[in-house]
């Protein structure tokens, strides 16, 4: 809308804009209904929009006897008058307007009209009024013979004005009825994506906001195993100390002890090693959250691995009184991996069965080879259809007769710093570090830990290792 | 916001039908339409879902020519009113001169009425208008139904408020043209205050009213309205 006084918002949405007749009808459909009229009237019809431009033109009964005027100058010049002149004839308001040909044929101008205004018109004609017996022509030079160009006007089709009013009001009330259509058209599809747009950058704000705040989170993170790694390391310094001057007394490097004071010694150092495996969890872990640990493969035997973690855990087994047994197969091939790191994992897990048991309880621990069925990619930009169909994988799996954790508990077990009691009173001691480790390192290696257990009637943790080819 | 144009003599203002879903808004501008004599109103668009529910907006423009030849159209519009369409809505706000907040006078529709409104109120400010500045009646619908707020009840939240506060039947014609007078005046003396509007067009408020709410004397068929009440 060109606005000579605005009083403010930009018009930004279809529902403010004046659209044209043209964007407004689909001039095909509308050249086909005009067609259609001009065959069963034979009246020709012009669609002329405000701007005068013409859209739509179907000749009808009166093409040759027009044209036969057009030949000469002076009806040529007369001819181009009157179409100019009916062209440019504004109409705002019904009824059609008659405008009178120089050669006594007649044309009806009725405005199509869309929300009260004139958005166009209109041109029904030319055509010969009822009431009129002889063409009205001038002389139009020496070569214009008026028996020919009465034979022509004889086939002007011959309509009575109310008839002709009739026929033009009918096709502008269909024309304003695809006018209607179209502008509804027309504001569905910008409304609709409109509404789309606004969606989408309501949307694209939120995720940025939501983007921001990620990274945020990730900066605070990285600042969090920053400084654990840092007060890991200050607190392990002078607690080496401690267990060292405390090892020292032991050894009677001091001076003999008594049996009460090698009893105090004793506990020193003991809650010493404690505390020391506590800050080099939380050590492991933060290098682990900050990606900065180092998986170093060699060849290694995985029973020897296992058979390790086992007796490295046995004395405490038996302090509990849980039985600890291990079975591991006997055709197991070498593995490529950090056997370190494996270790640590597998006395965290066979650790955490050990100590979620009871008196009388057992821990049963089995090493053998799996093989399944390819589960994605074994590498990054490999194709799927190139991969084994099957892989190959090293397993071990420790269930135990102990406690159990109920389903909803399953998949946090691995978080780090959680704790199925979580309680200040609870029952088993611990960081709630050890399974966290043990998945960042199993992951590490390409290997998943699995975990099926039932409250009250024991766990089961499956780790798999995928058995790669030395490389 | 209020297009005029003095070239081409035209003056259009946007009036908004808002409120929670299924409160009859576009059963007001069914009854509007009704109501309202054919030749100074255009056809009622209305972009209904397969179930009846309004998918974009609802349209009707009124308009008429002043006796100095001003064109005056306004045009009515109602808001979708489920929640998810909210960015529709907003668009459908921006540019409104007037806004008619149809409440369901149900007594189990108190939060969604509200919350409605608080939608309303937050739209208009992402549009960059302000509430306070814009003409603004609450019409209670409904009325016929069992378990509504009170007539007492009602007037006495009615003295409490800025908003002019109409009663109303839609889907029998009730207190329709009277919620439509109602934001019609407001919306002429907040434009005639703020453009001068009477004296650019040589118009007063009652004559363009009367000349907006030229009534029809055919009487009213049954409305379904866009949730189809009676469907």
């Amino acid at each position: 809308m060109n606005r000579a006084e605005s009083t403010g918002a930009p018009d930004t949405s279809a529902l403010q804009r004046r659209f044209q007749l043209a964007e407004l009808l689909d001039l095909q459909s509308v050249g086909e209904v005009c067609s259609s009229y001009a065959e069963l009237f034979g009246i020709g019809f012009k669609v002329i929009d405000h701007a005068g431009q013409v859209l739509i033109d179907v000749k009808g009964s009166g093409g040759e006897f027009c044209a036969y005027l057009f030949t000469f100058a002076r009806g040529k010049a007369e001819c181009t008058k009157v179409v100019s002149a009916v062209r440019g004839l504004q109409v705002e308001q019904p009824p059609a307007r008659v405008h009178e040909c120089f050669s006594g044929l007649r044309y009806l101008v009725e405005p199509i009209r869309h929300e009260g205004d004139a958005l166009g018109r209109l041109v029904l004609g030319p055509y010969r009024p009822a009431e009129r017996d002889d063409m009205t022509l001038p002389g139009l030079g020496e070569k214009f013979h008026p028996e020919v160009a009465r034979r022509l006007w004889n086939q002007v089709r011959r309509v009575a004005d109310d008839v002709a009013r009739k026929v033009s009001h009918h096709l502008v009330q269909t024309l304003e009825v695809m006018l209607y259509i179209g502008y509804k058209h027309a504001l569905t599809a910008n409304v609709h994506v409109e509404a789309v747009t606004a969606s989408y950058n309501e949307l694209q704000r939120k995720n940025q906001a939501l983007q921001e705040s990620f990274e945020r989170l990730k900066e605070l993170d990285r600042l969090k195993s920053n400084f654990l790694a840092t007060v890991s390391h200050e607190l392990r310094t002078p607690l080496t100390s401690v267990i060292g001057y405390s090892e020292m007394l032991l050894e009677g490097l001091a001076g003999q002890l008594n049996s009460e004071q090698t009893d105090y010694v004793n506990t020193i150092m003991e809650k010493g090693e404690q505390l020391l495996n506590i800050i080099s969890s939380i050590l492991d872990f933060s290098k682990m959250d900050m990606g900065t640990v180092r998986i170093n493969r060699q060849t290694c035997d995985l029973h020897e691995v296992v058979r390790s973690a086992v007796s490295t855990l046995r004395p405490i087994a038996r302090k509990q009184q849980v039985e600890l047994e291990l079975q591991a197969a006997t055709d197991l091939p070498p593995a490529w991996l950090d056997g370190d790191k494996i270790r640590q994992v597998l006395v965290n897990i066979i650790g955490n069965a050990v100590k979620f048991n009871k008196a009388g309880g057992s821990v049963k621990v089995t090493v053998d080879m799996f093989s399944r069925p390819h589960q994605g990619n074994p590498e990054e930009g490999l194709p799927a259809a190139l991969a084994p169909l099957t892989e190959e994988l090293f397993r071990v799996v420790v269930s135990d007769s102990g406690v159990g954790i109920p389903a909803d508990q399953q998949e946090r077990i691995f978080d780090s710093f959680y704790q199925v009691d979580g309680s200040s009173t609870r029952e088993y001691g611990g960081t709630g570090l050890g399974l966290a480790i043990a998945k960042g390192l199993v992951e590490a290696h390409g290997g998943r830990i699995e975990v099926d257990s039932e409250p009250n009637r024991g766990s089961s943790f499956t780790v798999l290792l995928p058995h790669l080819e030395q490389s | 916001m209020v297009q005029f144009n003095l070239e081409q003599r035209e003056l259009t203002i946007k009036i908004v039908y808002y409120g929670p879903a299924l409160s009859g808004k576009t059963t007001n501008l069914q009854a509007v339409h009704h109501l309202l004599v054919p030749d100074i109103r255009g056809r009622l668009m209305v972009l209904n879902t397969s179930d009846d529910r309004t998918l974009f907006f609802d349209l009707m423009p009124v308009f008429f020519k002043t006796e100095t030849g001003f064109k005056v159209k306004v045009k009515l519009f109602t808001a979708p009113g489920q929640v998810m369409h909210n960015s529709t809505r907003r668009i459908i706000l921006q540019g409104a001169d007037g806004v008619v907040f149809v409440a369901d006078s149900q007594r189990n529709q108190i939060a969604a009425n509200n919350d409605s409104w608080r939608g309303m109120a937050n739209n208009l400010k992402l549009n960059g208008m302000d509430i306070k500045q814009l003409p603004v009646v609450i019409q209670f619908n409904k009325r016929d139904l069992p378990d509504v707020r009170s007539d007492a009840e009602i007037d006495e939240v009615a003295q409490r408020g800025n908003e002019p506060v109409f009663k109303a039947v839609a889907i029998n014609g009730q207190g329709v043209l009277e919620t439509l007078e109602g934001i019609l005046r407001l919306t002429w003396q907040t434009l005639n205050n703020n453009y001068q509007l009477g004296q650019k067009l040589r118009l007063g408020e009652d004559v363009f009213i009367d000349n907006l709410l030229k009534k029809n004397t055919i009487p009213l068929p049954p409305l379904t309205g866009s949730g189809g009440l009676l469907s």
